[in-house]
């Protein structure tokens, strides 16, 4: 198990640096010079020499790339062109706005999803089923910005139940999450509604059947420990998604957060920062991604065993 | 004809049915709550949702470059001069002031009493500060910088008398020390917080900052202190109004949602279909107010071929029904525009109205003579090359700037011209504008003096040769320099007349519309005015109750 850990982690580990390398090589290649953006409208050559120099843009590229790999592993993710802030304190700023966003859009897509999933693999070809699939199909295709815009409307304006903008309390939390929580909820709900419809006929549950278990109980205590196993996949990609790309929805609500840093950094072409947030949303994706790993090894035993051998 | 004007009507419907489903449920039993006082009363705490987004660095008066920026620091600086509506210049943080008779010196008597909001004196020795701070390359100002023209020094007479000197006269001088690009910044905060100042600024002005979250709040509070308005507002002493929250809100939606849902108190560039309705609301207050500025125009590139033909120019110019374009985006809220400056601009010239039209013909025959015929597809070409406009953009539809684009590539389309929307990052936009590398891009640019007109028309402005227009033509330059070296009034606009003229008449700028800056309110919210480039003031501002 040890052993699986740590083969884990540094693959991880790797995934890590290469996607830093492609995250820096990448900024660096694309069009626009970084020193002529931050020196504005009317800016002088004279003036973009002394801000590349400043910014140590005009060292070769491949000494930036060691640089700022040895600031990150000393945990140095460098200062923002704009701003001459820290770029670690610019996303700590924005993080947790984000973190509280992905975490309660996670548990609303996995109560519907998971909740509609079974239900509709349970009666399934009833009118319940059709209706889910219909209503998945229409979450799993719908903008979020509009559901967002459709959201405010009815429970803000018409309503007046919740407020419709900023981040902090968490009325104004509710709108947002359920947002990009429906929308995640569509995948979750087909994902868990094929597997219980494939296991309800595997060998393992007709034996449960023919020991006349419940079918309540087979599909609540059996079936669906083994169905969890595609749904968490499917979960670590969607909590993944979110922290990196609730982009659209922070607009919309006009919140704060990872998203807006973003795009605010990207139009100003202010490397470090993107360099930064985009870094951080690998590695929280990576990280993200090897609980998931590790979380298989403890809902199912089997796997917990081929490990321990 | 008669196909675009059913088009055109579908299109206002459609767009008038949407309108209409926003708003329909909307709780129209509720009676207007029942006013009492009719006189302003001190206290209240406002939220208002502006459109766009403040970031890091644009509390800094003499760094932010954009509209959205300075209708937030319109609050927390002051300027020497205040500017009427009417353009009478009147004191502000100056008592009064001298201009010497060659034009290239200011001499101004300070207010005495005057400090910043951290306690720092408001002196001579802080305008010197402010002024060289501006033109220190380091600062990257960019509309301020610009505002100051041919600053070269100040000199401190005494401890509130300054001299302010330019190489050259520069008569837009006191208009632009109005606005808030030109206000002061406190000197000790600039020292103590270095590089981190806009996150910290400190100002002279009605209103401070509380807290600023770059990208989405800034909280400004009263400042207490405040004995220095200009004669032209309506009180003396304090603001009114205890905190105003401001919200960015770029997305329109929400923005309007808010406001309608009252859950905030004003929210400005309301959209058209929007404004139709709120206007008959007794719920809300409309303010609208025509920017002073350079209108959004459309600049095709003259030094690139084949747009250095003057006919195809006209061509693509005839081909373009704006009047019509305007109707259906704005829907009547806006009008057409005619010349490269607005109409309540100083020296704006009324002869280029109508000095061209929408004439699909006249394109064509144009065309045809410049040796254009159409392909298969209907769009013309030559020598093989279809003509094809590549359009610049990196604001997307700020102002529904990109619903008119989108109604103008349809008007091209059947005319036979190619117009595709390209949408780039702020990075690869500024490259490939300043490299030329376009077939047409647009911009507007605010300010309250003509000389504006430098910064988009003339080589010898501050973008030199890679100006939007790129006509650069010697004797566009020198109208405009003779329009900012003189006080005469006479002259300069006679200097300005003969640019807009010129600029029309080479098809150098189509200009497109004439952008009403609209601020809604609740109607509880009253006493908001603007400042003379059109910036929403809060001092007589005050919530009734």
């Amino acid at each position: 198990m040890g052993r699986y850990i740590l083969n884990r982690v540094g693959i991880s580990s790797l995934v890590v640096l290469g996607s830093m390398t492609l995250i820096f090589f990448l900024l660096h290649i694309l069009p626009g010079d970084s020193a002529r953006l931050i020196g504005g409208d009317n800016v002088s050559d004279e003036r973009v020499a002394e801000l590349q120099t400043q910014f140590g843009l005009d060292r070769p590229l491949f000494e930036q790339y060691l640089s700022y790999i040895t600031g990150v592993l000393t945990g140095n993710l460098g200062t923002s062109f704009i701003d001459n802030q820290p770029v670690l304190s610019k996303i700590m700023l924005h993080f947790p706005a984000t973190l509280t966003l992905t975490l309660f859009s996670t548990l609303i897509a996995i109560v519907i999803g998971v909740g509609l999933g079974i239900l509709s693999a349970v009666y399934q070809k009833s009118w319940f089923d059709y209706m889910v699939r219909f209503v998945n199909l229409f979450s799993i295709s719908m903008p979020s910005f509009w559901l967002g815009i459709l959201l405010i409307l009815v429970f803000s304006i018409q309503l007046r139940l919740l407020p419709a903008l900023g981040s902090g309390t968490w009325q104004q939390l509710i709108l947002p999450s359920i947002c990009l929580g429906v929308i995640g909820s569509g995948l979750l709900a087909r994902m868990v509604r094929n597997s219980v419809l494939e296991l309800k006929n595997e060998h393992f549950v007709l034996a449960l059947r023919a020991k006349g278990l419940r079918e309540r109980s087979i599909i609540y205590k059996h079936v669906l420990r083994n169905a969890l196993i595609p749904a968490i996949t499917v979960i670590g990609i969607l909590i993944g998604e979110l922290l990196a790309g609730s982009v659209v929805t922070e607009t919309v609500f006009s919140r704060q957060g990872i998203g807006r840093l973003i795009v605010d950094s990207i139009n100003q072409k202010d490397i470090p920062t993107i360099q930064g947030t985009l870094l951080i949303a690998a590695v929280l994706y990576i990280l993200v991604n090897l609980l998931v790993d590790f979380s298989y090894a403890y809902i199912d035993p089997r796997i917990r065993k081929s490990l321990v051998k | 004809m008669g196909e675009t004007m059913k088009k055109k009507r579908l299109l206002i419907a459609i767009i008038l049915l949407l309108a209409a489903l926003l708003t329909a449920c909307a709780d129209e039993t509720e009676s207007s709550t029942t006013l009492s006082n009719k006189n302003p009363i001190s206290g209240g705490e406002i939220t208002w949702a502006l459109a766009g987004t403040v970031t890091e660095d644009n509390l800094d008066a003499h760094k932010s470059g954009n509209a959205q920026n300075g209708r937030v620091t319109r609050s927390i600086y002051d300027s020497l001069v205040h500017e009427t509506k009417d353009g009478e210049i009147e004191p502000w943080l100056a008592e009064s002031w001298k201009i010497s008779e060659d034009g290239k010196t200011y001499t101004f008597h300070l207010k005495e009493n005057v400090s910043f909001t951290d306690g720092t004196p408001f002196d001579a020795e802080a305008v010197k500060f402010n002024f060289d701070r501006i033109k220190d390359p380091a600062t990257n100002g960019t509309n301020s910088m610009n505002e100051l023209g041919p600053y070269e020094s100040s000199d401190v007479l005494d401890k509130y008398t300054v001299k302010v000197n330019f190489s050259k006269p520069f008569a837009p001088f006191l208009s632009n020390a109005a606005k808030s690009d030109l206000g002061f910044v406190s000197p000790a905060a600039v020292e103590k917080f270095g590089e981190a100042y806009p996150q910290n600024p400190v100002g002279t002005g009605p209103f401070k900052v509380k807290s600023f979250t770059p990208g989405t709040q800034v909280v400004l509070v009263k400042n207490e202190d405040y004995d220095w308005a200009p004669d032209g507002w309506g009180h003396e002493g304090e603001a009114y109004l205890d905190k105003i929250t401001v919200q960015f809100v770029p997305e329109e939606a929400t923005r309007l949602g808010v406001l309608q849902s009252k859950q905030v108190h004003a929210a400005d560039i309301v959209p058209p279909q929007n404004l139709v309705l709120l206007r008959t609301d007794p719920q809300f207050n409309i303010l609208e107010t025509e920017l002073r500025q350079i209108n959004y125009s459309m600049y095709l590139n003259p030094q690139k071929e084949p747009w250095d033909d003057l006919d195809v120019r006209k061509a693509v110019r005839a081909a373009l029904n704006i009047e019509s374009a305007v109707e259906i985006v704005y829907l009547g809220t806006s009008e057409q525009a005619w010349s490269p400056v607005t109409t309540n601009m100083n020296g704006y010239a009324a002869s280029v109205e109508n000095s061209w039209e929408y004439n699909p013909q006249l394109s064509a025959h144009l065309l045809e003579d410049a040796g254009y015929k159409k392909n298969a597809d209907g769009i013309w070409a030559k020598n093989g090359k279809s003509l094809t406009i590549d359009f610049l953009d990196t604001q997307g539809n700020r102002e529904k700037r990109i619903d008119l684009a989108t109604v103008f590539q349809n008007q091209l389309k059947e005319a036979g011209i190619q117009l595709n929307i390209v949408s780039l990052s702020a990075g690869e936009y500024l490259e490939r504008r300043l490299a030329g590398d376009y077939d047409m891009i647009a911009a507007s640019q605010f300010s309250g003096d003509p000389d504006v007109m430098r910064m988009i028309f003339s080589t010898k402005g501050p973008n030199g040769e890679e100006n939007l227009a790129r006509a650069n033509k010697p004797e566009l330059d020198e109208w405009l320099e003779r329009g900012y070296s003189t006080n005469d009034e006479k002259v300069r606009n006679e200097n300005y007349g003969k640019a807009q003229e010129y600029i029309i008449e080479n098809a150098y700028s189509i200009p497109t519309y004439l952008f009403q800056y609209s601020f809604a309110t609740v109607a509880e919210l009253k006493g908001i005015e603007f400042d003379s480039p059109g910036f929403p003031v809060f001092y007589d501002a005050w919530l009734q109750q």
